[in-house]
Order: C-alpha cells, then sequence, then structure tokens
C-alpha cells in the first residue's frame, strides 16, 4: 500500500512537472516568436491591445453596378462587399478586374478569353508618412463550375452556379495531373501574366509610342512608398499610394516574342527589343516559358524539350529563319483551348503586409 | 517576491498547479496577442472573374464538307430560264450568341448575290416520295468521307414559320433577304446589313473606299475608275476595276443556339443576273468565261 502511494505520488508529481514544463516551453517559444517579430509600435495596455501608428489600409475603385456578378461567391470566399471599397481590420475586400480590351456591349460580354487584358489597381492608406517596405503577394486560382440551365442564353455572366459545382481545378482534378483539369491549372500560371508597368519606352529621341510590359510579377514583389512618391495621392482624405498591376491573357504566342513591326505579329507586341535592363523583360519571360514549358504549351514535342533548345527556339534569329514560332503558337493556342473549355472563374487574390519579403508573416 | 513564494507554497499541491497554469496561459495570451495582432495586419484583396468559354464557328455546306459548296450551272446565255440560282450553305458552331456575316465578291461578271435565312424541311414537310419540287427551293446532296454520295437536304427560304414572324409591312421573297430591315431569326429584331464599300446601294460594282485595305499595291487609275486598260500603260500594274471587291455585312445575326451551346444556321445565297440581263438588251448575255471569286466569312462577335 505504501508503495503504491509512493507510486502515485511520483507519478502524480512527474505529471505535475511535465504540464508545467510544457507552459514554460512554450511562453518561451511564443516569447521569442514575438521578439523576433516584434513591431516597436505595438503596444499592449492592460485589458486592451492594439496596434497604432504601424498598420495600413487598401481601398480599391468603385465597382459599378454593373460588376456585381457573383457577389454571393466572392462574399463566400471571404471578400466582403459594398464594404465602402476600404478594407477593415476584420475584412478582405473584394476587388475590380475589369477586362478593358473588349470592344463589345456590355450585354454581350461573357467573360476573359485570349487578348484580354486591363489593370488592377488598388490603393496603400498608410498611417502614417514614413518610407516604408510593403510586400504585395498575387495568387490566382482556377475554378471549375456548372450552371442552372436557363431560357436566357445570353447573360452569361449573371448564370446561376450549379450548387455544389463550385470547385478549384485542382480539387475538380482530384490528384489525377494528367486530367484537363490539372492542365488547365498549370495553363493558367503561363497564360494570365502580371506586370508591375506598362509604359512606354524612355530613352532620349524615342520615337515608339506603344506600350510595352515590364516587371512580370512572379508571386510577391516588393514596394518602396520610398521609390513611389510620384503615385502618392490621396483616397477619400487620407495619404494613399496609388499601385497599379497590369495583367493580360496574351492572344497570340507571337506578342511575347515579336517585336511591333514584326510581320508575322498578329495583335499586339507585349516586349520591345529596345527595353532596358541587365535582363530585358522579354527575356525574363522567356527564360520563365523555357523553364516551365507546360506552363504554356499543350504540345509534348515543346513540354519535353530541355531550356537551352526551347530558348534557342524563341530566340531572334531561330524565329525569323525558321518555323519555330509556328509549332510554339500551336502549342500556346492548343493551350488556351484547355483553359476555356475547363476553366469557368478565375480568382485573383492580393495580399499585403508590412515589410520587405525577407521577414514577412503570412501566406 | 518573498511573500508571493511564502503564499505559493502554503497553497496545497492542486491549487499550486492551477495558479501556475493559470500564470502560465496569462503570460501566453499577453505575449501572443500582439504577435496575433502584429500577424494579422496583413490586408487581402479578391476578385472572381468570369472565364469565357470558346468560341467555335464554322462554314460549311449543307451538311457536308464546305468544299462540296459549288457554285456551278451558272449559264447566263440561256435567256428564258430564270436567271438565278440558288446554293445553301451553313454557318454552325458553339458557344456564340450572335455573329458576323459577310460577302465579299469581285464583279468581273455583274452579279448580284443575295442571302437568304433558309428553313431545312422536314421529313413531314417534304412529305412522302416523290418529292414535290415545288415544295422547296434548293437542295443539296451530302458525300461521304470516300466522296459517295449520302442523303439529300431540302430548303426553302424560311418565312411564316413560328419563331420568324415577318414585319407586315414587306411582302414578297425580296422581304426575306437579309437585306437592310428584314426581319430574322428569334427576337424579331432586325440585324444590320449593308453595303461597306458602294457608292450607291444599286451600283454592281465596287468604289475604291476599301481598296487599301483589300490590297497591297495601288489601285488601276486612282484618277479614272473606269478607264481601259490600254489607255494608262504607264501606270504600272495595278488592281483593275472589277477585281476590286464589293463587301457586304450582315452584323449581330442571333444564332439561336440549344442548350448545349450548338447552333446550325442554313442560308441560301441565290446568284441574281437580272439586271446584267436587263443591261445587255437585246443581245443577250453571253457565256463569256469570267472568274469571280467569292468569300463568304462568319465572325463571332460574342
Amino acid at each position: 500500500m505504501q508503495e503504491k502511494q509512493e507510486m502515485n505520488i511520483k507519478k502524480l508529481s512527474s505529471v505535475k512537472i511535465i504540464v508545467i514544463v510544457l507552459l514554460i516551453i512554450s511562453v518561451i517559444v511564443f516569447g521569442s516568436l514575438s521578439w523576433f517579430t516584434m513591431s516597436k509600435e505595438v503596444e499592449g495596455s492592460k485589458l486592451s491591445m492594439k496596434s497604432d501608428l504601424d498598420s495600413f489600409e487598401l481601398a480599391v475603385p468603385e465597382r459599378t453596378d454593373a460588376e456585381t456578378y457573383y457577389n454571393a461567391k466572392i462574399n463566400g470566399l471571404g471578400y466582403l462587399t459594398g464594404n465602402d471599397n476600404l478594407s477593415t481590420t476584420d475584412g478582405s475586400i473584394r476587388w475590380v478586374m475589369k477586362d478593358e480590351s473588349t470592344n463589345i456591349s456590355s450585354e454581350d460580354y461573357k467573360g476573359f478569353r485570349p487578348g484580354s487584358y486591363g489593370r488592377l489597381t488598388f490603393y496603400i492608406l498608410p498611417n502614417s508618412d514614413a518610407d516604408t517596405s510593403y510586400t504585395f503577394e498575387l495568387k490566382m486560382t482556377g475554378y471549375y463550375a456548372e450552371f442552372v440551365p436557363d431560357s436566357n442564353d445570353e447573360q452569361v455572366l449573371t448564370k446561376e452556379i450549379k450548387a455544389n459545382t463550385f470547385q478549384t481545378l485542382s480539387e475538380k482534378a482530384n490528384g489525377d495531373a494528367t486530367s484537363d483539369y490539372a492542365l488547365a491549372a498549370n495553363y493558367l500560371k503561363g497564360h494570365i501574366l502580371f506586370f508591375q508597368n506598362h509604359k512606354a519606352l524612355t530613352s532620349e529621341g524615342e520615337t515608339d509610342t506603344n506600350l510595352y510590359y515590364s516587371g512580370r510579377i512572379a508571386d510577391t514583389f516588393t514596394y518602396n512608398t520610398a521609390d513611389h512618391q510620384a503615385e502618392k495621392t490621396t483616397w477619400n482624405g487620407h495619404l494613399a499610394y496609388e499601385v497599379n498591376i497590369f495583367w493580360i491573357w496574351p492572344n497570340t504566342f507571337g506578342q511575347i516574342v515579336l517585336d511591333s513591326n514584326d510581320d508575322n505579329l498578329y495583335g499586339d507586341a507585349m516586349f520591345s527589343s529596345n527595353q532596358s535592363g541587365t535582363i530585358t523583360p522579354r527575356n525574363d519571360l522567356i527564360n520563365y516559358i523555357a523553364n516551365n514549358p507546360g506552363y504554356f504549351f499543350s504540345t509534348s514535342d515543346l513540354i519535353e524539350q530541355d531550356a537551352t533548345s526551347l530558348t534557342e527556339k524563341m530566340s531572334k534569329e531561330s524565329l525569323s529563319t525558321t518555323n519555330s514560332l509556328i509549332a510554339l503558337s500551336n502549342g500556346y493556342n492548343d493551350a488556351d483551348q484547355v483553359i476555356g473549355e475547363n476553366v469557368q472563374f478565375i480568382l485573383v487574390e492580393l495580399t499585403a503586409d508590412k515589410g520587405s519579403s525577407t521577414g514577412s508573416a503570412g501566406n | 517576491m518573498n511573500q508571493f513564494y511564502h503564499y505559493f507554497k502554503s497553497l496545497p499541491k492542486r491549487m499550486q498547479i492551477e495558479a501556475a497554469i493559470a500564470l502560465g496561459l496569462t503570460i501566453l495570451a499577453t505575449i501572443s496577442i500582439p504577435v496575433l495582432a502584429w500577424f494579422s495586419n496583413e490586408r487581402k484583396l479578391g476578385d472572381l472573374e468570369r472565364v469565357d468559354t470558346p468560341t467555335r464557328l464554322y462554314i460549311t455546306a449543307a451538311h457536308d464538307d464546305i468544299k462540296y459548296l459549288q457554285l456551278t450551272d451558272i449559264k447566263v446565255s440561256d435567256s428564258s430560264a430564270e436567271k438565278k440560282k440558288y446554293y445553301v450553305f451553313c454557318v454552325s458552331g458553339k458557344s456564340a450568341s450572335y455573329y458576323s456575316l459577310q460577302l465579299a465578291y469581285t464583279t468581273n461578271n455583274q452579279f448580284e448575290y443575295f442571302v437568304y435565312p433558309a428553313h431545312q424541311l422536314t421529313d413531314e414537310e417534304l412529305g412522302g416520295e416523290p418529292i414535290d419540287e415545288s415544295s422547296y427551293l434548293v437542295k443539296h446532296t451530302a458525300h461521304d468521307e470516300d466522296g459517295e454520295e449520302t442523303d439529300t437536304y431540302y430548303y426553302k427560304i424560311e418565312k411564316d414559320s413560328t419563331i420568324n414572324q415577318p414585319n407586315s409591312a414587306f411582302s414578297g421573297d425580296a422581304s426575306y433577304r437579309l437585306w437592310t430591315g428584314s426581319v430574322i431569326r428569334e427576337d424579331s429584331a432586325a440585324i444590320t446589313t449593308r453595303f461597306i464599300n458602294k457608292n450607291n446601294d444599286n451600283d454592281l460594282i465596287a468604289n475604291n473606299s476599301k481598296h487599301n485595305a483589300t490590297y497591297s499595291y495601288k489601285r488601276y487609275d486612282d484618277n479614272n475608275a473606269n478607264a481601259d486598260i490600254e489607255d494608262a500603260p504607264d501606270k504600272g500594274v495595278g488592281a483593275q476595276l472589277y477585281s476590286e471587291p464589293v463587301y457586304w455585312q450582315a452584323l449581330r445575326i442571333k444564332s439561336g443556339m440549344d442548350a448545349s451551346n450548338h447552333f446550325e444556321n442554313y442560308y441560301i445565297l441565290e446568284v441574281n443576273w437580272e439586271k446584267a440581263a436587263e443591261a445587255a438588251g437585246d443581245d443577250g448575255l453571253k457565256d463569256d468565261k469570267e472568274t469571280d471569286i467569292i468569300y463568304i466569312a462568319a465572325e463571332a462577335t460574342s
């Protein structure tokens, strides 16, 4: 009996010790996490915690009445609408991604397609005017959906989504990497591109007035307010910086690799050979294509090629002396077809954090 | 401090543990809330947008490959026969709500071309064999892959059907042409039709307003559109008057897609030389071996 009691007491004390040790460990872990990620201006007073001067808000341009498509769906995904276009501490808000390419009337408009392009605009509303860095992460997800058939086949943008059919492409692919849904998800990564700039060449005496893209956004980009004083403005009386992200779904592959005066070009050239930079914007994209052919082409010939030989196929010499553009264009157009047939929606999300990319938190 | 320590020690074991846990949790909370506040000082924007379905658009002969759309058997010298001939073509596809149709034709032969919406006669409408020739306007026999003839389809100009209620202000066959003011298909909205490069709708030839868009070389004589080629040999090679194509368009035709977004629209193309015969007068027209090119084009507009 005595022994048993002793055993029990020992057990109990070891349990107590373990519990206390665990507590201490978690306190240490949280303490060090917060030390390393501490933002000095955060203050905790006795009962309420608040972060003050360091915070910022985001605002978006007005969304017109005609652009309220699928509000219920986007609300379900966590983005508020009807929120005065201003993010708050509680919610994320619906953005405006409008197709500026189309000149068909809004009643005929049916959604994004190859050749669509536009800009995504938002405003950073910092609470202080000190030079700060922000990190923006851009993410795009494709969705599949089926629609309730109705007699009005024209109003495509207000068609009701059939219950339980709205899924991401990866959910729909269900692990099968060869299914059209998985392929379409990959093609989206290459076919819808985001850039920080869309502007004319700036060198002295330049006569080309076309606008070209530069500053391709892969996943994240850093924004230093110090470099963007020209975009400083106000939004509803609050200090704001206007940030524009330019997106494009190129209609033809030639728009990526050809100059604007090339006879084989159909559409507007995205880049110019006269753009400056250690790596020109076109070469940066060619590099991305050569290393990720599965995001751009659907033909196995191109997907299986190594980066060097693909880069060579996209070089100026090869394009002008061989028929390499035909194979590249066909692969690109076929991939466009797969996207169109399997993707019904795209969700574009921006996450903004203070700090430069090495120190940011969040996904 | 010592006071707290002694107080702590004096508590029973159980309460000591509870106190320790409470203290630990409080410290945790104190630290984690500012950390979480920092973590959640991120903002998100998101937008959901629709991706369009690809359009498919095809121009074919009736139930047949386009190569079987042959504008043959035009004998203008036969003055007793009717001075027109009819052919059927089909615009079909998927996911195009509206499309535009365009004819572009050269004018070596002084023909007029008209397009009518066509209705494919059902077996009931045809009645049994033998088929009454007056029940249809034009027929087309389809072919299989080996070129062997298969079924024959019969067409007449679409009118008086329940889905095409004509405007009572028009009368006669001419009102059903895809012509300005004509009525076509479901919603009774008139589609816009027009010639885009004629000086006058009644002219048979084109003016030169679309020359630069069509040809990369000069028009033969910019100052004298009717000049004969012998008159100015030093003008160099240029596009001759009758090779200037006439462009005719019918805009925003509603395709009428079914539940699975497919559509099939039939048209009758009428080749008409009544005006040419009138102009030739008593001499009548000759079967000169003049060649013309006619392009039929369709473009989905939504």
